[in-house]
């Protein structure tokens, strides 16, 4: 059987790598091979940045409301292939049919809130700021940008960064996920029919000597990374001695705090959903459950009523509420947590291992819902991010202790709590340090026009990704101060 | 079979319009009144709008990754007959409609109960609901 070698797209033309160096791409519900990601040369990537900065200033010449015309069309060819384009994000990453309509819902909101441009990349002027002396800001493109994405929303991610970049005027070189990159050759077979001018937008696949390559390159200016800690903490200090503008999205250990007067009822299909969607694979997942005072008892038994209801299967089925993890390696990796947790002494009350799909134990990557009681704060399943559907719980006296426990994580992305208490609320989105706090909202996720936040080991840079910080990355402020007498 | 997850249900709602659209489009040529044809006809762009409504809906409202399942939907309730072994004449293509039209209503409003936390999916669906109630008024 022959296996698709996934092309490059640069310069408005899809081209073979000659790399023979490749990673597969496996469809984790059954372990079929689907395609082979080439790891392209460093000359590829040199080819994508010389094809990306050729074609920059005729780019930002482009009249702002020319440019977000494609925007327009490239989001109206979303709406009309929508159906084809989720099921195959499904085929690739494994999760269900409505998370992957929900992640392309977020793509298209992303491509959307670029299409503001005239308005939100609109500087500003100040007339007599000293006598006989008018002042004004301009936010110009700088250049060539890149990403480089992770395989858990294999399409939102990118689509964070791309679209407000070359809607400010730059150009742009996506490297998708050498895991899950199919989804992203579609849109750019999209993009393609579309007639976007060619360079401005380009795919490039790739490992790390890419990566690298487009850091090290004079010609990229800035880095937008979305994946683990260790390697964002790398790129960040490359792009540092390098000069690059950089943001890094890293890992994530999200505590949930629910407080005695939470409402039981509408909080636990919050907290199954922020600890079991994606199958737990996203940046935003709860990471541990903070019960605070008597409440415990009762949240764990609803808890795990709820999830011993939970569809376990292939993604593609309409009817399945959760999908396998997205590789051997991330199953693996999770099965390691289910150990440590049990060996540190936390106690298992719901085991999602050797779980069984239609039957039979399955050829995918498939855990079931998992929960532990009785996790203290010192163990690695409530300090490290396990990427996958695990529930560790944590009961504490009060919402001090909650809070110390937080704050005293290496990470700080995203942290929710729940209660029907305002200074409660108010006490925990001012103390807190996470970069997106949830009040009874279980899955903290940024829309468009608000920057995608976080803190501490989740995020090294100065601009976030989305909203008006996404913008400021984009575009640099040029002064123009001037007198005519 | 329960239809426990967003998807599901509405890929089932999807299927009920369909089905009546062939029903409809099988009726109006197995009658000569002419009276029933034209009735026959907006219900079919009638449902034809409904399908489009509910693709809407599957695109715009699944933002949220919705895991709490579904409780008390099952297949069984909402499956709906669309021959007689009675034969074919106008009156019990017109019975037929209306038992077809209350079924799916029924559907609906059960459906826009249930996921109430989902409110604009929820509205949809009585919406949908409503106009299946007009379609069985002019049956």
């Amino acid at each position: 059987m022959t296996v698709e070698i996934l092309k490059n797209y640069i310069n408005g033309k899809w081209v073979e790598s000659e790399t023979e160096k490749t990673r597969d791409v496996i469809n984790p519900a059954n372990g079929e091979l689907l395609a082979q990601t080439p790891l392209c040369t460093k000359e590829e990537a040199l080819f994508a940045i010389k094809a990306a900065k050729a074609s920059f200033w005729r780019w930002r010449t482009t009249p702002a409301q020319s440019r977000i015309r494609y925007l327009y069309d490239f989001r109206d060819a979303l709406e009309e292939n929508f159906d084809e384009l989720a099921e195959m994000v499904t085929l690739e990453h494994g999760k269900t049919l409505d998370e992957s309509r929900g992640e392309y819902r977020r793509t298209i909101e992303n491509i959307e809130a670029a299409t503001h441009i005239p308005s939100l990349q609109m500087g500003y002027n100040f007339e007599d700021i000293a006598s006989g002396i008018d002042e004004m800001v301009i936010k110009q493109p700088l250049g060539v940008f890149f990403c480089v994405a992770p395989f858990n929303f294999p399409v939102m991610v990118p689509a964070w960064f791309w679209p407000y970049a070359i809607a400010t005027g730059n150009t742009y070189i996506v490297k998708p996920s050498d895991q899950c990159p199919i989804s992203m050759v579609r849109q750019f077979e999209l993009l393609d029919e579309i007639g976007f001018p060619d360079g401005v937008i380009n795919l490039l696949h790739g490992g790390s000597e890419v990566v690298s390559t487009l850091i090290e390159s004079p010609d990229t200016v800035g880095l937008s990374f979305v994946g683990s800690t260790r390697i964002g903490k790398l790129l960040y200090k490359k792009c540092g001695e390098m000069g690059k503008r950089v943001q890094v999205q890293g890992g994530a250990k999200n505590f949930i705090t629910i407080m005695p007067d939470a409402d039981i009822e509408r909080t636990i299909p919050n907290i199954i959903t922020s600890f079991y969607g994606n199958t737990g694979q996203r940046c935003l997942a709860g990471g541990v459950l903070l019960t605070v005072g008597d409440i415990h008892e009762p949240i764990k038994k609803s808890l795990v009523e709820a999830a011993v209801q939970i569809k376990i299967g292939k993604g593609i089925d309409e009817d399945i509420h959760m999908g396998p993890l997205a590789s051997k390696s991330g199953m693996d990796k999770v099965l390691s947590y289910i150990e440590k947790g049990i060996e540190e002494g936390a106690e298992l009350i719901l085991d999602g291992r050797n779980i069984k799909v239609d039957g039979t134990l399955s050829e995918g990557f498939f855990i079931g819902p998992t929960i532990f009681d009785k996790v203290t704060s010192d163990m690695v399943i409530a300090q490290e991010e396990i990427f996958g559907p695990v529930i560790p719980i944590i009961n504490v006296k009060n919402l001090d202790e909650a809070i110390d426990i937080i704050n005293a994580n290496r990470y700080g992305n995203a942290s929710s709590l729940f209660t029907s208490s305002g200074k409660a609320a108010r006490e925990y989105q001012y103390r807190v340090l996470a970069g997106n706090i949830g009040i009874n909202i279980g899955v903290a996720a940024p829309i468009a026009t608000f920057p995608f936040s976080g803190m501490k080991d989740s995020f090294k840079g100065d601009l976030h990704g989305q909203g008006r910080s996404g913008i400021d990355f984009f575009t640099e402020d040029k002064v123009v101060i001037s007198r005519w007498l | 079979m329960s239809l426990g997850t967003l998807g599901a249900i509405l890929k089932y709602a999807i299927s009920l319009e369909n089905t009546a659209i062939i029903f409809y489009e099988k009726a109006r040529t197995g009658t000569s009144d002419q009276e029933l044809i034209d009735v026959f006809e907006s219900l079919i762009i009638q449902n034809q709008k409904s399908i489009k409504k509910l693709k809407r809906t599957r695109r715009e409202h699944t933002i949220e990754m919705i895991l709490e399942p579904i409780k008390g939907l099952e297949r069984a309730q909402f499956i709906i007959k669309t021959q007689s072994s009675e034969g074919s004449d106008d009156k019990l293509l017109l019975v037929l409609a209306r038992t077809m039209e209350t079924k799916i209503e029924e559907y609906y409003i059960a459906v826009a109960e249930k996921i109430g936390f989902l409110a604009e999916v929820s509205y949809t669906f009585q919406q949908l609901a409503e106009k299946h109630a007009e379609n069985l008024s002019i049956l």
